[in-house]
């Protein structure tokens, strides 16, 4: 959980996210969402793949949602 | 079998209604507990682990225990859906953490933080971590809801950590890493900085700061990114297994994080009041022995001393009232005064943050759920040492509010020091503003004070230029 690999991947994540990310500030949020997350992550290297697939299925979403559109 | 009490007035504390698990209410001095028939289980389920043993033994927590005291009305009538009643062990006077110290709230965190980790190996944990659950009773924190103690069911995360870290770990982050006072903040915020505020406060440089870039960034990040997602992010902590290992072990990091933590502001001017003060050693003798030989005289069984500044009056009411509630509008002198008692073992003593001309207002639902600072008792007597001038001058007080407050306090004793206009302090005050004050005269004081207390004692201090008095409130 600690350890230096653990840490680059977040943060490599995390820069790679941010940009698909709008800097919006929130109208409406579930206040513990981001807490949730926050603890699967330092739940381990299983908690890092979750929060992965949880953003991977978001990106894919948004593509998918995108071709919808366009048909 | 004693026939049980039977309680007519109960009060019901107006901002204990957010567990479903019971609430507080009052019955004249005494603090009690309605629980439901899932809160009375949580009771027992604690009350028969060795864990409530060794948290009453450590003070951790308020003792609580089962009473046969009976509504009015019984119980059922008075409240329905509730199972049954246990007594708590009332704390002197209730405190916010906005009015707290630095050392306060962070000694508060990590009585938090430490409690989950003891209680993990009986299998407890608490279902929030909420800063208003703590207590200050003689320098120490005190746990006082017991119904956030409760069984850990595997597979579930730390539920209080988004809590912990806006109550907690924000508030004492902006101090140490942005030098910003956090009682102001959390007064506004009362449940705690959100993270889309505390994200812009930390500002880039913060990020760098232990803890700050997971608890803030990745926070604020996530909480954006899933802000119109309806997805449940529960069941993957059941999924991975999470356990009460995983928990202690994002505790343990927290407390890691928390634990070095220290006020980065440079000491304010306040700290160092008392060696810079105008007065003389014979002055501040006659101070000291002036005060005592009051308190000596009204043994007040409470008092608060008004600018306390590092407390140096309220060790001397120490020894005379049960409680001395401590209030100075300067954190750090405050927290120099909760460390000294803390590390002095000096019981008695609640230094608490607080402007005297902008006290903590009634906050929360109905203005109720957090009462004002004046609506939480009375003190048997007050301390006014070397505040008068800043009231009246600094901020234009006149002397008839002044003892108007004195009057609806209902403080039996008042002891008072008069600072007049040739004083040096004074002056200083006046060195940049247009002298308006012609009515801040000692016979103006005089007048005014008289009108509603009888004069004990009046001296004037060597130096020949303050006057301090001991008055006692008429009785009519």
């Amino acid at each position: 959980m600690r350890n230096g690999r653990g840490c680059s991947l977040v943060f490599v994540l995390t820069v790679v996210l941010a940009s698909v990310e709008p800097d919006e500030a929130m109208a409406y949020i579930d206040p513990s969402a981001g807490g949730l997350l926050v603890q699967l992550l330092l739940g381990g290297l299983a908690g890092i793949g979750v929060v992965v697939k949880l953003y991977w299925g978001k990106i894919t979403g948004y593509f998918r949602k995108g071709n919808n559109d366009e048909t | 079998m004693t026939k049980p009490d039977v309680m007519s007035d109960i009060v019901r504390a107006p901002g204990s209604y957010r567990d479903p698990c019971g609430f507080v209410f009052f019955h004249g001095n005494r603090v009690f507990r309605a629980l439901t028939s899932e809160g009375l289980a949580l009771y027992w389920d604690f009350r028969q682990s060795p864990l409530c043993q060794w948290a009453e033994e450590g003070h951790w927590v308020s003792p609580t225990w089962e009473t046969d005291a009976v509504c009015a009305n019984g119980t059922t009538e008075s409240f329905p859906d509730m199972s049954g009643i246990v007594e708590q062990k009332r704390i002197p006077f209730i405190s916010y953490p906005y009015e707290w110290s630095f050392d306060m709230l962070k000694d508060a965190a990590l009585h938090t933080l430490d409690f989950l980790l003891h209680a993990a190996p009986y299998g407890f944990t608490l279902k929030d971590a909420t800063a208003y659950n703590i207590q200050f009773v003689d320098g120490r924190p005190i746990l006082i809801d017991i119904l956030s103690l409760a069984k850990y069911v595997p597979g579930n995360p730390w539920v209080g950590y988004t809590q912990f870290c806006q109550q907690f770990l924000f508030q004492l982050a902006l101090t140490a890493h942005k030098g910003i006072h956090f009682q102001p903040v959390l007064r506004s915020y009362f449940e705690g900085i959100p993270i889309h505020v505390m994200k812009p406060l930390l500002g880039m440089a913060g990020w760098r700061k232990s803890g700050m870039f997971k608890h803030v960034m990745l926070q604020s990040f996530f909480q954006r990114g899933f802000q119109d997602s309806n997805l449940a992010l529960k069941p993957n902590f059941q999924t991975l297994k999470f356990s009460l290992e995983h928990v202690s072990a994002i505790v343990r990091a927290m407390k890691n994080i928390v634990t070095p933590l220290r006020p980065s502001r440079p000491k304010s001017h306040w700290v160092g009041y008392a060696e810079h003060r105008s007065y003389t050693d014979l002055d501040i003798e006659a101070k000291r022995e002036f005060v005592e030989k009051s308190l000596e005289n009204a043994r007040p069984d409470s008092v608060w001393d008004l600018g306390c500044n590092k407390g140096e009056f309220s060790f001397i009411a120490q020894k005379y009232a049960d409680l001395v509630i401590a209030i100075d509008a300067d954190p750090e002198s405050v927290n120099e005064l909760y460390r000294h008692c803390r590390e002095n073992r000096i019981p008695g003593i609640l230094p608490l943050v607080m402007d005297v001309m902008n006290p903590s207002p009634g906050l929360g639902w109905h203005n109720l759920a957090r009462q004002s600072f004046f609506g939480r008792g009375k003190p048997a007597a007050v301390l006014m040492l070397a505040l008068l001038h800043h009231l009246c001058v600094t901020h234009n007080v006149p002397f008839a509010y002044l003892f108007h407050l004195l009057v609806v306090l209902d403080a039996g004793y008042v002891i008072i020091e008069f600072v007049p206009k040739s004083d040096p302090m004074v002056q200083k005050l006046l060195a940049n503003r247009d002298d308006v004050y012609s009515w801040y005269n000692q016979p103006a004081f005089e007048a005014e004070a008289f009108k509603h207390f009888s004069l004990v004692d009046r001296r004037q201090l060597p130096t020949g230029k303050r006057v301090l008095y001991c008055l006692k409130r008429n009785t009519h």
